[in-house]
């Protein structure tokens, strides 16, 4: 009977060596690793840094004077018997009516001038007012990389 | 002294049979005693101090210029080194904190990972916060695997995420302010990477992973997960 104990008891011992010694058989390693970043995102933030007339021509430019690079674009509103053209480089209109700053705008940079040609229908002599309203947005950017303008995220000044 | 004899043939053989197993895995491996798994970053194997438990990702990376949905190359692979082959896993994990511990989705980061050619993706484990995948194919001594992440990028969306609105006017101009949510705000990747013995594959992997892996014929590939 004690022989059968002794037996018993030194069987388990083989069954539990030879469990842990299969467990300690494999070879395995991890490693951890982790990092983070911050960002920032400012208001667009484009100003007027002229807006003149000057013999008969309406002088226009901008500046980003935020943190993150822009676009922006112009809406001039002025009597109906004026007519604005103007062949400035960077600018363009559109159907829209908005003047469009072909360029992105970097923190600190200003736009070309948009010069628009004032020309006012018929002879008479008229008072009028015209206003210059500016509205930028950020930078998107598609799927390529490439930066676009999203305009539905706009910002008036 | 019969009782004694009994005991020291059991203990001998304990022993024999309890180091089978160690003696059996390294006739099969016959390509070294040590397993070593390490992580690359943009192509540069990351290093630590000895003092430092885990290594930093995005040291070498000039984030602070990191814009709104633009696509920054980021290429991370783990690398063998041990000096036996391996099968390598990596489970990544990323989230996004603000000051005010307001919740944002980490969704918002948005990784690119391996596409399935090179890395097997454990859809049980897919969640906004990170996913789980297994490298397929078996990896030497001093090799690389494939790129399991290739790019980083902000998701447009956060340009949509305010916080707060508010409009002053300074001679005679209007200005909006806005708040937003993502302004300030933690990004945080955590990789780690897991390396087991590629002998005796597919037992290593569900005893120490816990899943079922079918492997190819010579073992050098995992096919499919479960």
């Amino acid at each position: 009977m004690k022989n059968k104990k002794t037996l018993i008891i030194i069987f388990t011992i083989i069954i539990l060596t030879i469990l842990s010694g299969a467990v300690y058989a494999y070879f395995a390693s991890q490693i951890e690793s982790n990092g983070d970043f911050s960002v920032s995102l400012d208001n667009a933030n484009v100003r007027i840094t002229k807006n003149q007339i000057l013999n008969g021509k309406l002088n226009v430019e901008l500046e980003n004077s935020g943190k993150e690079e822009q676009y922006a674009r112009i809406k001039i509103v002025a009597p109906e018997f004026i007519k604005l053209t103007s062949t400035s480089t960077y600018w363009k209109l559109e159907d829209d009516g908005y003047w469009y700053y072909s360029n992105m705008l970097e923190p600190g940079e200003k736009s070309s001038v948009l010069q628009l040609d004032i020309n006012v229908k018929g002879t008479q002599n008229r008072d009028f007012k015209i206003v210059t309203n500016v509205e930028s947005t950020n930078v998107w950017y598609d799927g390529n990389g490439r930066p676009y303008a999203n305009w539905e995220f706009t910002y008036k000044n | 002294m019969r009782k004694t004899k009994i005991f020291t043939i059991t203990l001998a053989l304990a022993t024999v049979m309890s180091l089978y197993p160690i003696k059996r895995a390294n006739a099969i491996l016959n390509s070294g005693t040590t397993i070593g798994v390490c992580i690359v970053e943009n192509g540069e194997r990351l290093e630590k101090d000895d003092d430092e438990d885990e290594f930093t990702l995005f040291e070498s990376i000039d984030t602070s210029k990191t814009r709104i949905g633009k696509k920054y190359p980021y290429e991370v692979c783990a690398k063998n080194s041990g000096d036996m082959n391996e099968f390598v896993r990596v489970i990544i994990t990323k989230n996004i904190t603000c000051d005010d511990n307001k919740k944002i989705s980490p969704s918002l980061f948005i990784l690119e990972f391996d596409d399935g050619t090179n890395w097997l993706t454990d859809e049980k484990t897919v969640t906004e916060n990170g996913v789980t995948m297994y490298c397929k194919k078996m990896i030497t001594p001093g090799e690389e695997t494939a790129n399991f992440i290739k790019s980083y990028m902000l998701d447009n969306k956060a340009w949509g995420l305010i916080n707060e609105e508010t409009v002053t006017e300074e001679n005679g101009y209007k200005t909006m302010n806005i708040n937003y949510q993502l302004d300030n705000a933690s990004i945080s990747l955590n990789i780690t990477i897991e390396a087991v013995q590629a002998s005796n594959g597919a037992d290593v992997i569900e005893n120490i992973w816990g899943i079922e892996a079918e492997l190819n014929d010579d073992e050098t590939e995992i096919i499919s997960i479960n």
